[in-house]
């Protein structure tokens, strides 16, 4: 008895913890044994709304303002019906080394988005010194620097600008940024052969 | 002469060419012969006009000469009559074990002829009866007197079974057949480590094929090719394809291309020559061969560049992050970037999207681009391939099944997501929940799933194999490929370059004569065709209509029978009961009459049933009336084979040329 007791306790304690990792978990959510399962869903479908409701209407509002205005040589929008995950293009910049490229990123926003930085990856290979092979972007704004002021379109402008100045002082693989640094013209060849076979 | 003529014209008479076998043999000879020639003008430019406008003439012969016998249910060996070599000269069978192809050669229709004659004299009749003793004797000959055995080979180990709906010629004397048995789940590495890219489709069952390239002549195994733990579909030549010598292979669960060039290399003793499977492009994660090198080598550099200082290789925050960025890209399943051929096929979308002013309606379609998933394929020549897409959710049924044993843990584990993680931190303080734990299964299953093409959305993608890029996408609903289809049938069937060429080898009638007539090249067909479309648009929309047309799509290789008794400006049949499309029909008992298209007269009928008089039938033949049948038509001769399959019955009828004509 005492053991299956144990366990309810248990299971509730993981379910409390695990919601915690959804923003602003209000603490109305008591460590009740009696809490079944459809109730404890609800419960968890409120929060969502709740939560939507702030960081939802700020990307709803973003979202309006990079469709109406895009950012030069980007694009970006919602996949399929979920506010939160968004898909964006960036064209190559002319005269950078990823000219006539197409390149997409995967951007993911968090329930407390403005006041926690979009997850930005690379979907389309680069050969970048700030993006490594899994996509991931070495980009202050994207972590230390963030700030609740910086909307989705400069974040992607930043992205364009770092695409033709690669920033080699704080690098993510650190053999382009040796190269970059030493051997600029080969840097520049690989990435126009990279862009010609990945980002096509 | 002249008044003959104006007689003509006045009766409004068409003349016509006598057809009599004399004259069309001289005509044959001489290239004289009249023959109107019945092609629309969309006839595709590739194929050679003049090479088929000489081979209608000679085809003429045929309208003398055809299959008017058949020896009911021949007495066969103990194998499965796959199909004849483009020359007509061997016939292939797989053995009764599934693990070996027999080869036979063959006689010659005429090698039959005396007995026939003799058995006609006293009765003249256009097929074997059982009454009659004679008759029935001879079926019991049939096989021998038509086919002598040449070989006996063994082809696969380790209990692989041929697969008996894939079989591709290339050239004269090769043939590329195909081997699977499913693996034991068991003995196989993690699945991260057999996908070889980020698409993979995880089906449940799993099987190891062998793909064997057979020298028929010399009756050895020239090469073969191993695909271990994957999903390739063979039924009648699906997932391979095969234009000359460059030879296609799509494997479904890896979602990858495999383009292999048969070359002959030179044997090991090196005075042989013999052709093999040569690699040249695996088409999935990556577009280009040297791809996997380009990936790697930033990474390569790094270990070499550690050796020289850096200005911030000695700084622990770049030591951490050269960890990071040196995990290796061998394995591609875990990899986030998309697989290159699906770069390009956002990218033509996305293009398109910005050139419409539709890029709302792109994102919010994304997500169904990134479920699109290879589903068939063929090689339009040796560069372009034409892939069909369609979308993973129809492709497997995804079934997941928990298996719970143990009632305390019902709760806990259905209101966690994850119940390996959630479970395994307790299960030090709580020995029975580790128990439990262990009777608890998720698994997701996929299965394939046996699709309607008809209903579903499909995607077709042309791709250049050489450039790497996606010359267009179209809808399975698209107006555009509907026309593309209708007009350039043949193009896609390749209907006069089969996969072999007459190069080198002695054909009588070159390459043109592996000629099917289709709704492109040919009037009657055509009509046939138009007749079908409206057939389906009195019940059905126009959408409807094309995706039901172009579910044929892609052909596949060599699935278009050669013989002149389907040429439809020869004769005239039911397409209901025989197509040139290589297919089983659903025919029963029903007798096929064949008709000559000039005069519309009755030529010659196939029995291709059992044909079972009535005191023989038993009561439950009518639950078994529309048993299928194969055709297996020599590409020269008139000789066909029918093959059905009832239950445990393999019947086999031989339709021959006979002298006597009774119609």
């Amino acid at each position: 008895m005492s053991t299956s007791n144990d366990q309810l306790q248990q299971s509730t304690t993981t379910t409390s913890s695990s919601s915690q990792d959804s923003p602003s978990s209000p603490p109305q959510q008591t460590t009740t044994t009696e809490i079944s399962k459809p109730i404890r869903q609800n419960i968890a479908k409120k929060q969502t709304n709740t939560t939507l409701s702030t960081s939802g209407k700020r990307i709803q509002k973003e979202l309006a303002e990079i469709t109406l205005d895009p950012p030069p040589n980007c694009s970006a929008g919602p996949k399929g019906d979920n506010l939160y995950e968004w898909f964006s293009t960036i064209f190559g910049p002319a005269g950078s080394v990823y000219e006539s490229g197409i390149f997409y990123l995967d951007i993911h926003f968090s329930h407390d988005y403005p006041f926690k930085p979009p997850k930005v990856t690379f979907k389309t290979r680069i050969y970048h010194c700030n993006v490594n092979s899994q996509g991931a972007i070495c980009l202050d704004i994207l972590k230390d620097n963030w700030s609740p002021a910086l909307t989705i379109s400069k974040v992607l402008l930043s992205i364009c600008s770092l695409m033709t100045d690669p920033n080699p002082n704080d690098p993510l693989v650190g053999s382009i940024a040796t190269q970059y640094l030493t051997n600029r013209e080969e840097h520049d060849r690989i990435a126009k052969e990279w862009t010609k076979r990945f980002a096509q | 002469m002249n008044y003959e003529h104006d007689l003509f014209i006045e009766l409004n008479l068409k003349k016509r060419t006598p057809i009599n076998l004399i004259n069309n043999l001289f005509g044959r000879e001489l290239g004289t012969n009249s023959c109107t020639l019945y092609m629309t003008d969309t006839f595709s430019d590739y194929s050679n006009r003049n090479e088929q406008i000489k081979f209608n003439l000679m085809k003429r012969v045929y309208l003398s000469v055809y299959p008017s016998y058949s020896v009911l249910n021949v007495k066969m060996p103990n194998c499965f009559i796959r199909r004849f070599s483009p020359d007509g000269r061997y016939i292939i069978a797989f053995n009764q074990h599934l693990n070996g192809i027999q080869i036979f050669l063959f006689k010659g229709s005429s090698a039959g002829l005396e007995d026939l004659h003799n058995i006609n004299s006293r009765i003249p009749q256009d097929k074997t009866d059982s009454d009659d003793v004679e008759s029935d004797q001879f079926r019991y000959k049939a096989f021998d007197t038509y086919f002598k055995e040449t070989a006996n080979l063994r082809l696969t180990e380790n209990n692989e079974l041929i697969h008996r709906e894939c079989a591709l010629f290339y050239k004269n004397s090769y043939l590329i057949v195909a081997s699977s048995v499913i693996v034991n789940e068991e003995n196989l590495p993690s699945y991260e480590q057999i996908a070889s890219n980020n698409e993979a489709i995880h089906y449940n069952i799993m099987e190891n094929y062998t793909i064997y390239l057979v020298d028929i002549k010399k009756a050895i195994i020239c090469d073969k090719i191993k695909f271990t733990a994957d999903k390739i579909n063979l039924t009648h030549n699906q997932s391979l394809s095969l234009f000359k010598n460059v030879f296609a292979v799509l494997s479904q669960q890896n979602q990858t291309i495999h383009i292999y060039y048969i070359m002959p290399t030179l044997n090991q003793d090196s005075s042989t020559i013999s052709f093999k499977f040569v690699l040249a492009k695996q088409i999935g994660r990556f577009c280009f061969s040297d791809d996997l090198d380009y990936i790697q080598r930033p990474i390569l550099n790094q270990f070499n560049s550690k050796v020289k200082s850096t200005p911030y290789s000695e700084s622990p925050r770049f030591n951490r992050r050269q960890k990071f960025a040196s995990i290796p890209s061998t394995k591609g399943y875990c990899e986030n970037c998309f697989t290159g051929i699906k770069q390009r096929i956002i990218s033509f979308f996305y293009k398109e999207a910005l050139e419409n002013n539709t890029l709302s309606q792109f994102y919010l379609n994304f997500n169904d681009i990134l479920k699109l998933r290879m589903y068939k394929m063929q090689l339009l020549d040796d560069r372009y391939v034409l892939i069909k897409y369609g979308n993973l959710d129809h492709m497997v049924t995804q079934k997941s099944s928990i298996i719970i044993t143990n009632r305390v843990t019902n709760s806990q584990i259905s209101s966690q997501n994850n119940p390996s993680i959630s479970v395994n931190p307790s299960s030090s303080q709580n020995p029975t929940i580790n128990l439990s734990s262990e009777t608890t299964q998720t698994s997701v299953t996929n299965i394939p799933v046996v699709l309607n093409e008809n209903t579903v959305p499909f995607f077709f993608v042309l791709y250049d194999t050489k450039t790497a890029t996606v010359m267009s996408v179209l809808k399975n609903t698209s107006a555009d490929m509907l026309k593309i289809y209708e007009n350039l049938q043949d193009y896609f069937s390749l209907a006069t370059l089969d996969g072999f060429s007459a190069e080198n080898e002695q054909e009588p009638y070159g390459s043109s004569f592996n000629f099917h007539t289709l709704a492109s090249n040919n009037l009657y067909a055509n009509e046939l065709l138009a007749r079908h479309i409206k057939m389906i648009l009195k019940t059905n929309t126009t959408n409807e209509m094309t995706k039901c047309l172009l579910s044929q799509l892609p052909i596949s290789s060599q699935s278009y029978t050669t013989t002149p008794y389907l040429d439809h400006s020869l004769y005239s049949y039911d397409e209901k009961l025989i197509s040139n499309l290589e297919r089983p029909k659903p025919i029963g008992d029903q007798i096929i009459k064949f008709n000559m298209r000039e005069t519309g007269r009755l030529c010659f009928r196939l029995y291709p049933g059992l044909q079972m008089t009535n005191n023989q039938q038993n009561p439950q033949s009518h639950l078994t009336f529309k048993r299928l049948v194969a055709f297996i038509w020599h590409p020269r001769e008139p000789f066909c084979i029918s093959v059905q399959r009832a239950s445990n019955e393999y019947n086999v009828n031989f339709h021959v040329y006979c002298k006597n004509n009774l119609i």
